[in-house]
């Protein structure tokens, strides 16, 4: 066959974006996260506080590491609705403390930067190679940075504790 | 349009891949990964020592050897396997010496050409192997995120 079904294609699209950022499994169990370590729920176990922490003086913070992934998803989902914009990466990793406010707002934003990705993939009629590309590009960067995000959780964990005892 | 062309799909799949492993070649855009990232240069820049410090209860070399696993056992289900994986056997590396190292990586490198070779050869895209192999891709990259930081703990 020289084609694959358009819904077969998003439904495989729309299970693993889902898995990676909310967890939900499909019918044959997860594809690819172990239960409960996806995204969102990640992020709700982690306080301002510890997003604001680097490992290292130069280091990136969780925070930071969020607000990247937010700038990417909107960047990408603006690509695939045809808006094609040129855009500085570096203000992508232009956050590094946050208040426990900032951090709900910036919680916030990419949970809705992710909604629309959602609705994005559904309304997209012509799936060329390029936008083929920028799903998958959506689905391995968050992919990355979550596990990212997930080792740096444990060792500021590990540093707490150490500097608690 | 209710239908996809199939080399669309292997196409940009296969770019996905190669950045992943490789890199983003020079003189191309990158989709997802900074110029000179993949998981040959990372692997390739650490020790046998680098690789099995254990940073969170998990080493970098456990780490590559469950990707690989992964992959592996994938490529069979999309040609047809249909028995169950133990997956608790792609957890069965923790450290290695230089020779294992070197043997490891080189597996890696298998792994990925086969991968290639499945998706350029499949000739059934259903939605289940659409998503298998679209899991593969996100999975490898998942744990390349968690290899490169575990390798930035010293």
């Amino acid at each position: 066959m020289k084609t694959i079904n358009r819904d077969d294609f998003l439904k495989s699209m729309l299970a693993l974006v889902k898995e990676t950022f909310e967890g939900t499994s499909t019918d044959f169990g997860t594809m690819y996260l172990d239960k409960d370590t996806s995204l969102l729920i990640t992020l709700e176990t982690v306080t301002a506080v510890t997003a604001s922490k680097a490992l290292t003086d130069d280091g990136m913070t969780i925070a930071a590491h969020c607000e990247h992934l937010r700038f990417y998803i909107d960047f990408l989902n603006n690509y695939l609705n045809e808006n094609f914009e040129i855009v500085d990466w570096k203000e992508s990793w232009g956050t590094r403390t946050v208040t426990k406010k900032e951090w709900n707002v910036l919680r916030g934003k990419l949970h809705k930067a992710y909604q629309a990705v959602l609705d994005t993939f559904t309304d997209v009629e012509d799936w060329t190679d390029h936008k083929i590309s920028g799903a998958l590009g959506i689905l391995t960067h968050t992919a990355y940075h979550l596990s990212a995000i997930r080792q740096m959780q444990k060792m500021l964990k590990k540093d707490a504790v150490i500097l608690e005892v | 349009m209710e239908q996809i062309d199939k080399e669309y799909f292997i196409k940009s799949l296969a770019y996905l891949f190669l950045e992943t492993f490789e890199g983003s070649p020079e003189g191309q855009g990158s989709a997802y990964l900074d110029r000179g990232v993949g998981i040959f240069s990372t692997l390739g820049a650490a020790s046998s020592e680098d690789a099995s410090r254990s940073v969170n209860g998990t080493t970098a070399a456990a780490q590559t050897e469950h990707a690989k696993f992964y992959l592996d056992r994938l490529c069979e289900f999309m040609n047809g396997r249909t028995e169950p994986i133990n997956w608790d056997q792609s957890w069965l590396i923790e450290t290695v010496d230089e020779e294992e190292w070197d043997a490891l990586r080189e597996s890696v490198r298998k792994a990925y050409e086969n991968t290639l070779k499945m998706i350029a050869d499949h000739a059934d895209w259903s939605e289940r192997s659409v998503g298998m192999a679209m899991a593969m891709l996100a999975h490898t990259a998942y744990h390349l995120g968690s290899i490169r930081q575990i390798l930035k703990t010293k």
